[in-house]
Order: structure tokens, then C-alpha cells, then sequence
């Protein structure tokens, strides 16, 4: 897949209009650092990497808004000059993610256990739902409880709930990074197949000792990256550990078939389909990129 | 003064089958509070202005009681709404008088603690104290540290998304939830999360912390813990200007060097604590700051070093450091006993929540003295400063009639004044029925509508909780009026 031949827009409004007047579905994207992840969406693309640029930055708040399709690069030489980083530090997978990317698949980095995932981060929106509305939640400041916590509730939606357009988020001081990279990352990435397990730490020995491919692990070993030359049930082995697993490497055929996302009670799939009806209520958003059936 | 829906004449009418049906699903006659007496005690929460009586009060032990109650509830179209403590201060527990009250106070296990892990799994009615207390030994606690902590309960937190002084440092709750125990409207009981940070796909944790108890019942809650600090020190600065204090405020904090919390009080709430508590505050000053640093014992010299030589060149003129445990309890105890306190020196009060940005502390403080002064109402403010989260109370005599409605205006005013800053109308208090009608002042008909169809999905019946959050005109429930107080007499 190559960015060129898909839907850019300038503006938030022309994205929402366009949107708006829909007769079929698109796969939502922002850079397609992550394409490689999850059921393949067959329909035209739709990514917000025309949306680009910091849109308010006040550095004595530490708070920083930009436009979604905006660059971690550009955001980060912006608050290098302040001598200040974005808090949450997302797994890159070896390109440059837009922001919206980062907070609509929430995947936390290295230093998540005290820095939050990105989500922990995220202050306000604005998103354009299903509907083609064009929307604002949230705000600029860190404490916020003024109705219902939107941003965070589209958090790790993949695009299949709405499609942000600006963010706001909590930015910090340099001098509290810590930088912490994980041994044997390298080789498990080389694998054909790699799954990301957020676990309870005190299962990690046990499901690493039970596991024969290559590992890696963070977080004190509440994260593993393992890697397989062939697909394992490593779904099955995270939830009976009390975890989850997302599959983030795998060869295209095995994705259409089998998917890369933590299967659901049937309780969870529920309460995510609730949400798909308030937010994309005709399924226009990446459709099954999740689950079959959302 | 607000308005709330109008009580189902047809539910009333059905009170004594209802109550009938009820005490056989809950299975013990002594859960089922029905006599007036009895029910008068779950007529208000912390926002005392405002009482109605409920139509029952449904006590649950387990969830399956939870879970039978609301699908009884679904089944027959009968107003419900959970409660744990009933202090919050936004009228978010206050029922309605055709509601049937689910206390959930009975459940207050705790459940599994892993040190491992760092969890704790726990009932939703154990109160925010215990989790901490029980893990004490472990040399962990639990963050966030709403003032009420003593009594509020890890499920009304997460209903509301509380706060607390130390939540500067720590981050709030939605930052410290790893899962829940859920039970729909349509009684089916739902595991979301766990042990293990962050969740395979939506973010379903972030939308039910902070719904209000509008979307589901909570009954178990797994916590992420925290190591406990080698020692932690607050610092009492006095100030003779109730700005000076702001500016040190939004100065400490732009350096990046953010302590563990700033909480600030001005003269009238200083006079208020100091004689409720005696903590030695400051009665001659006109503004306090509490400024908490944390570490071992070198990086406490250094923080205080730092925070001391912030104070004092922005004009403190007293400057005190708890020296010991003791000391350092007894500030807090003053702080954490403010609203007590002020309650003590005025027959009533408002607290209002609105958050600002910190640089803007000074102008905001400014214009919420200037709007006191031209209503004609003294205001306390006692706030969480250093992320911006201001408490001005409003305090007022209820016996003086239209008062209320003043007293709102005022309130309404200073969180306009908030919102224009960039900030919002509340930051850890909650909508509840208190600012429901505010809410348009940040978000526009089709934002507030989105929020709705939230709310719809899970309660197409709007039976939950239902009056609160959203204006209601905004939510097609006819209006009716119920007087404060007036109900209750």
C-alpha cells in the first residue's frame, strides 16, 4: 500500500463533509504505520495525514494540541526546543505515526507503567463520528470530568468509532524520561510472527517458560513480544493468564483468516457493539478491522 | 433552583408490588428499606441543598442482587440509581422520588491483593481509605485521595472520576482502574479487564469511569496500587495576597518540578480550618499554600529547598515545614476537613469545581472575588491549585428566600469565567444534577447528543441514574419541580 492513493483532506470540516455524504464504507488511517494490523479493510482509504501542524503549545501548562495527521517527529523537534517530550513513547514499528494514530490505537510504550499509556495522556479531541458530525470532547486541562470522558472512550477504537482530527495532550519535562529498551526486541521483531501480551506480572515466567519461540519482555514483565516462525494460539495462552495479546506482525494471508485482536467474551463484544451504534451507527468506520461481525 | 423530571405517576402507583418483588429477589426482608423513616437517610448526598426521598431503597450484598435488581428494573420501567457513600458534592446520588436507591455500602469487601502485580481487587462500596489502609504493610497505596476519602467509596470514584490533592502527582482515577466487574441495565454481568494494564481493544474502562453511574452498575473494581514514598513533607507558605499565591503557584509549576500536590486556601477558609482543626495555619495571612514533596530524605531537602526559596520570592511571608509525621498529618487533617470546616462558619455553602488552566490562576481568582463581591456572597476558595482545579464556596443562609437561585447564578457565572480561561466546569466533582444545565456551556446540542447516544445504547429507557449530566430538556424528560428541601418536610 502506498500513501498516495488515499483520501487526504485539509481541513476537519471538508474530512466531515465528505464523511457526511457517504453511500459506503473506508478504511480510516492515519500514517498506516499499523496497516499491518488486524482484518483487512476492503474499501477506499480515508487518512488524515493531510491534517497536519501544532495548533496550540503552551509550554509553561505542558499541554500541547495539534492536528491529528501531524507527525510524533514533528511534534517531538517542536517540544525539543522547550526541553520538553511527549509522556507516552508508542512503539514506532520502524516509521514515523501520526498522532491520531498513536491515541486511536493506544498501545503504550516502554516507560507505560509510569508514564500512562496514551491514553492517560490524552486531555481533549475533536472527531468527526459516523455520521459526519464534526465533534469536540475533552479539553485542555488534566482534570476534567465534564460529561462523559469521550476522548478516552475512542481511545483504542482503530478507527472504527470516529475519526480524530485534533488532539490535545499532556506533555512533560524532559528531565523525568527515563529510557528503557527492551533486550531481545531485534530478533523476536524478525520472526514472521509477533504478538505484543499485556499480562499480569506474575504470569509472565510462567507463560515465557511455557513459550518455544523467541521472547522479549518490558515493563517489569507485565509486556512480552514474542515471536514465532508460525502462528501459535498465543491468544488463548494471554487470557488464561489473564492478559491480552495483540498479533502485530503476521504475513497478510494468516491476518484475513484468523485476525489480530484478543478475542471477546461474548459480555465485551456487546458492550463494543453498543458503542459502534453510537458512534458509527450505519458501519462506515473500518468495518471488522476488529472483530467479524463490528 | 433545578428542575427535575417528573415523577412516573404509574411507577408510584405501583410501589407496594414493586417492593414486594423487589424483597423477594434480594431473597432477606431486611434488605428492602421501605418505611419513610428509614428512606429519609438516602434522600440527599453531599449537595445537601437538594432532598427528595426515594421510592425504596434495594440494599445488595452480591451482584447477582445487583444484577436481579436493574433487569427487574429494566423489565418493568422503574427509575434506579446506584449509590456507595452518598457524598458527592454534585448531586450525583441524589434520587428521585419515584427511584428505587441500589446501596451498595453491604459490599464492601476487599477481595484479592497481589503484591506482585501491585492490585487489589475490591467491592465497589469499600471506601477509598480502606484500599489504602489494608495495604499499608505492603508499602503500597492506592492514589488518588478524594478529601472524603474516609467515607466515599471506590464505586462512586469510579461513577465520577475522582480526584484528590495528590492526584497533581498520581493522575485520577480513570488513570488507576485496570478492570471492573459491570452489570447492565439488562442485568448481564460483564468481567471488563483485569490485572494486566490496558485493554485488548475500546477502551471500555474509559467510557464507564466518569458515565455518572449512567451506563452500567459497578460492582468490583480492580485497582492498580502504588509504592508507597520513602517519606513525603508538606510545606506551609502564607501569603499577604491571595494572587501572590496564585503566581507562586503557576511559577512552581512551570518549572516542571511538579511536587506530590499545591493545595491553596484563602483568608476566609484559612479562619474557618484553623478553628475547626487548629492546625496551625496561618490565621494572619491572606492566602496559604500547601505544597507536598515526596522522595528519600535528600530529595526532600532538595524539593523543600526549592519550593521554600518559590514561595518566598513570590512575597510568602510565613513559611512553616512539618517536621514530623504528626505535623505533617495535622496540616492535612485541616485541609481534608475544609469543607467541614467551612460548613461550621456559614449555615451553607456551594462548592463549585471549575478547572483552569494554572497559568491563568491569578486573572480567574481575580474575577471569582469580583463576582462574589457584586452577588454579595463571601467565597472560601480552597483548591487542588497546582493542577488548576479551584473550589470557591459559595456560602450563603438557605433560610433567606430565593437565595438558591442567586447563590446558583453566581456559581454559574464563575464557571463561565473558568471555560473562557480554557478550562471546564468540573474537574473531579461530576456533572450530577449541580451543573447539568452548565454543560452547554462547553459542549454544543450535537456534542452533548453524542454523549446521549452513549447513554441510549446502554439504557434505551434512560431508567439509570436518569436527570442528571444532561439539561433535560436535552434528554426529552418532562420537567417537574422539586423544591430543595421542601420535599423532605
Amino acid at each position: 500500500m502506498t500513501q498516495t492513493d488515499a483520501l487526504t483532506f485539509d481541513t476537519p470540516e471538508a474530512m466531515a463533509a465528505f464523511i457526511r455524504d457517504l453511500d459506503h464504507p473506508i478504511a480510516v488511517e492515519g500514517a498506516g504505520t499499523k496497516a499491518g494490523i488486524g482484518f483487512p479493510v476492503d474499501a477506499p482509504r480515508l487518512s488524515t495525514t493531510g491534517l497536519t501542524g501544532i495548533t496550540y503549545f503552551e509550554p509553561k501548562e505542558f499541554v500541547l494540541g495539534a492536528m491529528a495527521g501531524t507527525r510524533l517527529s514533528v511534534l517531538e523537534a517542536a517540544l525539543a526546543e522547550h526541553d520538553l517530550i511527549l509522556p507516552f513513547d508508542p512503539p514506532r514499528f520502524g516509521a514515523d505515526p501520526t498522532l491520531g494514530g498513536v491515541m486511536a490505537t493506544n498501545i503504550g510504550g516502554a516507560e507505560r507503567e509510569s508514564m500512562g499509556a496514551p491514553r492517560d495522556n490524552l486531555l481533549g479531541a475533536q472527531y468527526i463520528n459516523g455520521k459526519g458530525e464534526l465533534l469536540k470532547a475533552g479539553g485542555r486541562v488534566v482534570k476534567n470530568v465534564s460529561g462523559y470522558d469521550i476522548p478516552r472512550g475512542l481511545s483504542g477504537s482503530w478507527g472504527t468509532l470516529a475519526v480524530f482530527t485534533e488532539l490535545t495532550v499532556k506533555v512533560l519535562p524532559k528531565a523525568r524520561a527515563v529510557d528503557q529498551h527492551a533486550d531481545g526486541l531485534e530478533p523476536v521483531w524478525a520472526q514472521d510472527f509477533v504478538w505484543r501480551v499485556s499480562l499480569p506480572r506474575d504470569q509472565a515466567k510462567a507463560l515465557t517458560q511455557a513459550w518455544t519461540g523467541l521472547a522479549a519482555q518490558q515493563w517489569d514483565g507485565a509486556l512480552l513480544w514474542l515471536g514465532a516462525d508460525a502462528p501459535q494460539d498465543v491468544h488463548a495462552m494471554a487470557a488464561r493468564a489473564g492478559g491480552h495479546a495483540l498479533l502485530v506482525q503476521s504475513p497478510a494471508s494468516h491476518r484475513a483468516t484468523d485476525g489480530c485482536f484478543q478475542p471477546l467474551d461474548a459480555g465485551n463484544i456487546t458492550l463494543h457493539r453498543l458503542l459502534k451504534n453510537a458512534f458509527d451507527p450505519d458501519r462506515r468506520f473500518n468495518p471488522e478491522r476488529l472483530y467479524r461481525g463490528l | 433552583m433545578l428542575n427535575m423530571p417528573s415523577p412516573s405517576a404509574d411507577v408510584l402507583a405501583r410501589r407496594d408490588t414493586i417492593a414486594r418483588d423487589l424483597r423477594e429477589l434480594l431473597g432477606d426482608e431486611e434488605l428492602l428499606i421501605t418505611s419513610s423513616n428509614e428512606l429519609k437517610g438516602y434522600e440527599t448526598d453531599g449537595l445537601a441543598c437538594y432532598r427528595t426521598v426515594p421510592m425504596l431503597v434495594a440494599l445488595a450484598e452480591t451482584t447477582e442482587q445487583v444484577a436481579a435488581v436493574l433487569k427487574y428494573c429494566n423489565d418493568n420501567g422503574v427509575p434506579v440509581m446506584a449509590r456507595g457513600a452518598g457524598t458527592s458534592l454534585a448531586g450525583g446520588a441524589l434520587p428521585q422520588l419515584d427511584t428505587v436507591v441500589l446501596g451498595l455500602s453491604k459490599m464492601n469487601e476487599i477481595l484479592d491483593v497481589n503484591t506482585e502485580n501491585q492490585t487489589a481487587r475490591v467491592q465497589a462500596g469499600v471506601t477509598n481509605k480502606n484500599i489504602s489502609v489494608a495495604v499499608d504493610d505492603l508499602g503500597l497505596f492506592y492514589a488518588p485521595d478524594p478529601s472524603s476519602q474516609i467515607a466515599c467509596t471506590i464505586g462512586g470514584n469510579v461513577a465520577m472520576n475522582s480526584g484528590g490533592a495528590h492526584c497533581l502527582k498520581y493522575g485520577v482515577t480513570t488513570n488507576h482502574i485496570l478492570g471492573v466487574k459491570f452489570v447492565t441495565m439488562q442485568g448481564e454481568i460483564i468481567n471488563i479487564g483485569g490485572e494486566a494494564f490496558d485493554l485488548p481493544s475500546y477502551d471500555l474502562l474509559g467510557m464507564i469511569v466518569g458515565a455518572e453511574g449512567q451506563l452500567g452498575v459497578v460492582t468490583e473494581v480492580t485497582v492498580r496500587l502504588m509504592e508507597k514514598p520513602e517519606d513525603a513533607r508538606p510545606l506551609l507558605a502564607g501569603f499577604d495576597s491571595a494572587l501572590d499565591a496564585g503566581a507562586c503557584v503557576a511559577a512552581i509549576m512551570a518549572t516542571g518540578r511538579t511536587p506530590v500536590a499545591i493545595e491553596f486556601m484563602d483568608r476566609p477558609a484559612i479562619i474557618a480550618c484553623e478553628r475547626f482543626t487548629g492546625a496551625g495555619y496561618p490565621v494572619e495571612a491572606q492566602a496559604l499554600l500547601i505544597i507536598e514533596v515526596e522522595g528519600n530524605e535528600e530529595e526532600i531537602r532538595e524539593e523543600l529547598e526549592f519550593v521554600e526559596g518559590m514561595a518566598r520570592a513570590h512575597g510568602a511571608v510565613s513559611i512553616r515545614v512539618a517536621e514530623d509525621f504528626a505535623s505533617a498529618e495535622n496540616i492535612w487533617k485541616g485541609r481534608k476537613s475544609a469543607f467541614g470546616a467551612v460548613g461550621q462558619i456559614s449555615p451553607d455553602y456551594l462548592c463549585m469545581d471549575g478547572t483552569i488552566p494554572v497559568t491563568k490562576l491569578p486573572e480567574v481568582l481575580e474575577q471569582v472575588y469580583a463576582i462574589g463581591e457584586r452577588y454579595g456572597f463571601e467565597i472560601a476558595n480552597i483548591f487542588h491549585a497546582g493542577d488548576g482545579n479551584m473550589h470557591p464556596l459559595i456560602m450563603y443562609d438557605s433560610h433567606q428566600p430565593g437565595v438558591l437561585d442567586e447563590v446558583e447564578a453566581c456559581g454559574a457565572e464563575i464557571l463561565k469565567a473558568c471555560v473562557d480561561a480554557g478550562g471546564c466546569i468540573t474537574g473531579e466533582h461530576g456533572v450530577g444534577i449541580e451543573k447539568r444545565d452548565h454543560m452547554p456551556l462547553m459542549f454544543t446540542p450535537a456534542e452533548l447528543d453524542q454523549m446521549k447516544a452513549v447513554k441510549r445504547q446502554f439504557d434505551p429507557q434512560w431508567l439509570l441514574n436518569g436527570g442528571k449530566v444532561f439539561p433535560l430538556d436535552e434528554v426529552g424528560i418532562p420537567a417537574g419541580q422539586i423544591s430543595p428541601r421542601a420535599v423532605a418536610a
